[in-house]
């Protein structure tokens, strides 16, 4: 990953489209820019689907809805996927470490989680997308109600009525 | 209230678009998607608007969902696949119109094989699995099949159908299946696999015929003891697969292979047969082309047959001419088998690999003999670049994997 603008020189392009070392910017919310190779970009199909319409590849790819510190997350995941093969044993789990050490750091920081789904989903980046909303829902999956409440800020306000309405749904199950 | 609801929607969950949350929640299993609901009282009815729902139930789940709960799902319900307890069985005609409302198109039912060959014998699926209209995907294991009800249409979207240790019933079983597949024009994948029909033990038992014809049809799984009247009369044109393990005299192989000679992967089981099969398919697969792989094992007893055989068997100059990988197993130093791979070696300019597991399990003089006259046509072969692979038979070339009622 390399931070600059206007990297992609127009001169070089036609070249290098065949070649697919295209460099493709991207600008964060900031207007932070990131300049990315565009195997790494197509991660994305959203920017996939921009660029194979021909056009705005020079003058980037603003992105309203990501800030830096997300964008930055992001494109790790993007070039780790995008610009490596994962053609023999050894390579396909060398990725799937690099997903496990990525998911669990980010694990770590749940807002911030938050925040990389949202671009995940906003992008179309399937394999990042996938990779969240299961950490996410492993979460939940291994927890009580209660534990449950404590992780997500979920506030208890279920009436007597609810609970009763509840146990009667649990006996009738 | 409404103050309540709204104060109750910061959550973290909450905070989150629909469709992302909705996609988080499919994730859970479903018990405790479903105990979601006693997380607040915005939580109280949000699991009911979760759609695409992919419904599992493993072994190792204690419970199963009440109908009610399934009633209760949002639609579509995109798979439900169950491996249903004995003590389980009993909700199947319950769920079956739920998940028929809900749309589901993907339904997997394995049943506790500990029942089988108990009085009631097997179990009987609930009839209600035919009102399941938008089925893509089938996968019946392990309990009978039952007979349709009257003026059924079939599954016009089927794309898949697997009955794996399924029990037809002996009159209009047959006929059942058939119906299936021919009212079923996107079937890609059939599998048949130890499919049994009732009473077949009978001493003079009707054998009812009956035919697969899909012409989409792109993978053939079909294992089966004893001939259970399954015929192919057309070619399917798409066939990329095929899996054929099938024993004793009852049925013909030679029929079976008329059937899927367009096949380009073809993995091949047979064993306690009458005739030679290795003469058969030499002469059915003169039409073969596009064959990739082509994979002979005979687990039980390889069957020999006098020279003479192989050599009038008539075996055309093109036969097997794109064959790229070849595993054969079950091979012993009998002139046949070696001829045959003789013939597979000069005649198979494509050829990659060339595998042969022999039936000794440790060097002994034949597995020394045969490899040395192997090598020997290998230097002679029309390709001798490929890779060559010689094993002993308690180390064999591995086998398909089983299609699971769970996949990954």
């Amino acid at each position: 990953m390399a931070t600059g603008s206007g990297a992609a020189a127009a001169a070089a392009d036609a070249e290098e489209k065949e070649s697919g070392s295209r460099m493709i910017t991207l600008t964060s919310n900031e207007g932070k820019a990131f300049v990315v190779t565009e195997a790494s970009a197509r991660q994305s199909a959203t920017i996939r689907s921009m660029v194979d319409d021909g056009g705005c590849v020079d003058k980037g790819f603003p992105l309203p809805n990501v800030d830096s510190k997300t964008l930055a997350r992001v494109i790790q995941y993007c070039d780790e996927h995008g610009n490596k093969e994962a053609h023999t044993v050894d390579e396909r789990a060398a990725l799937a470490k690099f997903d496990k050490d990525f998911i669990a750091e980010l694990d770590a920081d749940k807002a911030f989680l938050y925040d990389v789904t949202m671009a995940a989903n906003y992008l179309h980046i399937q394999g990042l997308f996938a990779l969240t909303t299961q950490c996410i829902a492993d979460t939940i999956k291994g927890k009580t109600p209660e534990e449950i409440r404590t992780a997500f800020g979920i506030e208890y306000d279920l009436t007597a009525q609810d609970e009763e309405e509840i146990k009667e749904e649990d006996t009738h199950a | 209230m409404a103050a309540a609801a709204a104060a109750a929607r910061e959550d973290e969950l909450m905070s989150l678009p629909t469709d992302v949350l909705d996609i988080i929640l499919a994730r859970i299993p479903f018990d405790l998607l479903v105990r979601t609901c006693c997380l607040s009282r915005a939580w109280r009815r949000r699991w009911e608007s979760v759609r695409y729902l992919d419904i599992r139930l493993g072994w190792g789940c204690r419970g199963a969902p009440s109908a009610r709960d399934l009633w209760r799902c949002a639609a579509p319900i995109v798979g439900f696949r169950a491996c249903v307890h004995a003590r389980h069985f009993h909700h199947l005609p319950a769920w079956f119109p739920a998940l028929a409302s809900k749309g589901v198109r993907e339904l997997a039912i394995e049943c506790d094989e500990v029942r089988r060959g108990h009085t009631p014998s097997y179990w009987v699926i609930d009839q209600g699995l035919f009102s399941c209209a938008a089925l893509a995907v089938l996968h019946l294991e392990d309990c009978d099949m039952p007979l349709a009800p009257p003026g059924f249409r079939g599954f016009p979207s089927l794309v898949s159908l697997t009955l794996r240790g399924v029990t037809l019933p002996a009159e209009g079983g047959g006929a059942q299946v058939e119906h299936l597949v021919a009212e079923a024009p996107l079937l890609a994948e059939l599998r048949l696999d130890d499919v049994d029909v009732e009473e077949l033990e009978d001493p003079t038992p009707p054998l009812y015929m009956w035919a697969v014809r899909a012409p989409r049809l792109r993978v053939l799984k079909m294992v089966t003891r004893l001939d259970i009247g399954c015929r192919i009369p057309e070619v399917p044109p798409l066939l990329e697969e095929a899996y054929i393990d099938i024993g004793n005299s009852f049925m013909s192989f030679h029929e079976i292979f008329r059937g899927i000679i367009t096949v380009k992967k073809l993995w091949f089981n047979i064993h306690e047969f009458n005739e030679y099969p290795l003469e058969g398919i030499s002469c059915k697969f003169d039409n073969l082309r596009e064959a990739e792989d082509i994979s002979f094992s005979s687990r039980d007893d390889p069957y020999e047959i006098e020279e003479d055989d192989f050599i009038s068997s008539g075996i055309n100059e093109n036969s097997f001419s794109s064959l790229k990988y070849v595993s054969l197993s079950g091979i012993t130093y009998s002139s046949n088998q070696l001829r045959f791979m003789k013939f597979l070696l000069s005649k198979t300019e494509s050829l990659q690999s060339f595998a042969v597991t022999f039936l000794y399990i440790k060097s002994n003089r034949e597995y020394v003999k045969a490899c040395r006259v192997l090598r020997a046509f290998r230097r002679a072969s029309a390709s001798p670049q490929a890779r060559f692979e010689l094993r002993l038979w308690d180390k064999p070339t591995p086998r398909p994997p089983f299609f699971s009622c769970l996949p990954p």
